[in-house]
C-alpha cells in the first residue's frame, strides 16, 4: 500500500521540481534582462547585479566548490576573505560580462532533476537575429525550500568549473599556498575598482 | 583551412597518416584517460607556447582582427559564411563515421543550396530553410567512440589543443589541402584563405579573450579549462546529461566550517574527488 502510494507520488514531485526549478530560472532571466535594459550606469547594474546574485545564487557553495580538494584545508580566515573577494568579483566580471546583450528573451527548453538538483535548458534569443545562445542552469533545492543555482553553462562551458580549474591551477603551481590565491584574488579586485573609477570619471 | 603548416606534409598519404596518427592517440590516451583531472603533462612546455601565441598575438594577429572589424557586418557574415561552407563536407563524414546520419544529411543538404543558391556559400540560404546550423570534426569522432582528450596542447597561432584534437586536425588539414592541390588552386590563394579564416576566427573572440583575460587569476588555465569544456559538449552535442555531473553532496559536509565551534582545518578528511570531463 505504502509502496503503492510513493510510486504514485513520485513522478508527481518530481515533475513539481522541475516546473518550480523553471519558473525560478524564468524570473532570475528576467530579472537580468530587466536590469541589463533599465540601470542608468555601471554602478548602478553592479549594485542591482549583487543584490539579486546574493538573494539567487548559492554563493557559498560555488565558493567551496571552486576550491577544490582546498575546501577542506583552508583556515576560516583565509576562507572568509576569499570568499569576500569572491563574491565581489563574480558580481564584476559577470555585470560587465552581460553587458553586451540586449534585447533579449529567455525561453526554456527541457528540464532534468537528480535528487536535489535540477538542470533548466534554456536559450536566450535576440530579436536582432543574431544567433541563440544556450544556457543551462544548475539549481540546488535548499534544505529550507526553493532553489539556489549553483552553476551556469555557456557554450558547453560550466562557469563555476572553470573556476575551480583556475583557482586549482593557481594553487597547485604555488604548492598549495592559499595566500597565492588571495593575492591574486586582491589584486583582480583592485584592478576592477580602479576601472570603475576610471568608468565614472 | 588550417592546412598551411601541413600542405607539403601531405600528398596522398593522408590516409595512411591519419590512421597511424590516430592509433598514437588511441594508445597514448588510453593510459590516461582513467585519471578525471585536467590532463597536462607539456604544462611548463605549453605555459611558454602561450606566452610565445600572447606576444604575437598583441603584436600581429589582434591588431589585424581589429582593422578586420571595421569592414561592415554583412561582408564579414559572408566571410563567416563561406569558410562554415567549406567544413560542411567535414561535417559529414564525420556525422557519417559517427552514425549521425541525419547530422550528415543536413550537412550535404546545407552544403548543396549554400555553394549554389547561397552563392559559393557566402550567404547561408540553409539556416534559413531551416536547414540548422551543426559541426562535426575528427577530434569528434574520435571522443563520439570513447577516446579522452589526452594530453593538453599549446600551439602558437593554432591555439589551444589536445592529443586526440591535434589528430584531427591534422587529418582535416591533410585532406583540406589535397582536396584544394587536386582542385589546381594555386598556394598563394590556398595561404590567403587560411589567413582570411584566421582573422575572421581572431575578431570573433576578441572581446570574449579580451574580458578572460582580464577577469581570470590564470588566463593560461582559463583557456584550458573553457577549450577542455566546449570541446566535451560539442562530442556531446553541446547536450547536458545530469548524470555526468560531479557529485555536490560532500560538499554539504563542509556546511559544517560555518559553524561557530569549527576552529581548525581538517587535514585527515577525504578531499572532494575531482570532476572529470566527460
Amino acid at each position: 500500500m505504502l509502496f503503492g502510494l510513493a510510486f504514485f507520488l513520485m513522478p508527481h514531485t518530481a515533475q513539481a521540481q522541475s516546473v518550480a526549478g523553471e519558473a525560478f530560472v524564468r524570473e532570475a532571466a528576467n530579472e537580468v534582462i530587466d536590469i541589463l535594459t533599465t540601470a542608468q550606469n555601471r554602478a548602478e547594474r553592479e549594485a542591482r547585479f549583487g543584490k539579486l546574485l546574493n538573494e539567487k545564487a548559492d554563493l557559498r557553495r560555488i565558493g567551496r566548490f571552486a576550491l577544490g580538494a582546498h575546501a577542506r584545508t583552508v583556515s576560516k580566515e583565509n576562507f572568509s576573505e576569499y570568499q569576500n573577494l569572491l563574491e565581489t568579483m563574480i558580481v564584476k566580471v559577470y555585470a560587465n560580462r552581460l553587458g553586451d546583450y540586449q534585447d533579449e528573451k529567455i525561453v526554456i527548453k527541457k528540464s532534468q532533476q537528480k535528487k536535489r538538483n535540477v538542470i533548466v535548458s534554456s536559450e536566450i534569443q535576440f530579436t536582432s537575429g543574431r544567433e541563440p545562445i544556450t544556457l543551462d542552469w544548475w539549481l540546488i533545492e535548499q534544505k529550507s525550500g526553493g532553489f539556489k543555482l549553483f552553476d551556469i553553462r555557456v557554450l558547453g562551458v560550466w562557469m563555476a568549473q572553470e573556476q575551480r580549474d583556475t583557482f586549482s591551477s593557481v594553487l597547485n603551481n604555488n604548492r598549495g599556498d592559499f595566500d597565492a590565491l588571495l593575492t591574486h584574488l586582491r589584486k583582480q579586485v583592485a584592478n576592477g575598482l580602479a576601472e570603475n573609477q576610471q568608468a565614472a570619471n | 583551412m588550417s592546412g598551411l603548416f601541413f600542405k607539403n606534409l601531405f600528398t596522398k598519404n593522408t590516409l595512411i597518416n591519419f590512421v597511424s596518427i590516430s592509433l598514437l592517440a588511441f594508445s597514448l590516451s588510453a593510459c590516461a584517460s582513467t585519471q578525471n583531472t585536467v590532463q597536462d603533462p607539456f604544462e611548463p612546455v605549453n605555459r611558454v607556447m602561450f606566452g610565445v601565441h600572447n606576444t604575437l598575438d598583441k603584436a600581429i594577429l589582434k591588431p589585424t582582427a581589429q582593422v578586420y572589424g571595421f569592414l561592415p557586418e554583412p561582408a564579414r557574415d559572408g566571410v563567416g559564411n563561406f569558410f562554415f561552407n567549406l567544413g560542411e563536407p567535414f561535417t559529414m563524414i564525420n556525422g557519417a563515421l559517427q552514425g549521425k546520419f541525419d547530422k550528415a544529411g543536413t550537412a550535404l543538404a546545407r552544403f548543396s543550396v549554400n555553394t549554389t543558391i547561397g552563392i559559393g556559400g557566402l550567404f547561408d540560404v540553409a539556416s534559413r530553410m531551416g536547414l540548422e546550423k551543426h559541426k562535426e570534426d575528427f577530434g569528434q569522432t574520435l571522443g563520439h567512440y570513447g577516446m579522452g582528450p589526452g594530453p593538453y596542447l599549446f600551439i602558437p597561432v593554432l591555439g589551444p589543443s589536445s592529443i586526440r584534437d591535434g589528430a584531427g586536425q591534422l587529418a582535416t588539414a591533410g585532406l583540406d589541402s589535397t582536396a584544394w592541390d587536386e582542385a589546381g588552386v594555386a598556394d598563394s590563394t590556398y595561404v590567403g584563405m587560411t589567413a582570411l579564416a584566421g582573422i575572421h576566427a581572431r575578431h570573433g573572440g576578441l572581446t570574449l579573450l579580451d574580458e578572460i583575460e582580464k577577469s581570470s587569476v590564470d588566463y593560461y588555465a582559463s583557456v584550458r579549462s573553457l577549450y577542455l569544456q566546449n570541446r566535451a559538449s560539442a562530442i556531446q552535442d553541446g547536450e547536458t546529461n545530469i548524470d555526468d555531473l560531479p557529485d555536490l553532496d560532500e560538499l554539504d559536509e563542509l556546511d559544517a566550517f560555518d559553524d561557530d565551534a569549527y576552529d581548525a582545518p581538517n587535514q585527515n578528511v577525504r578531499p572532494i574527488k575531482e570532476p572529470d570531463y566527460k
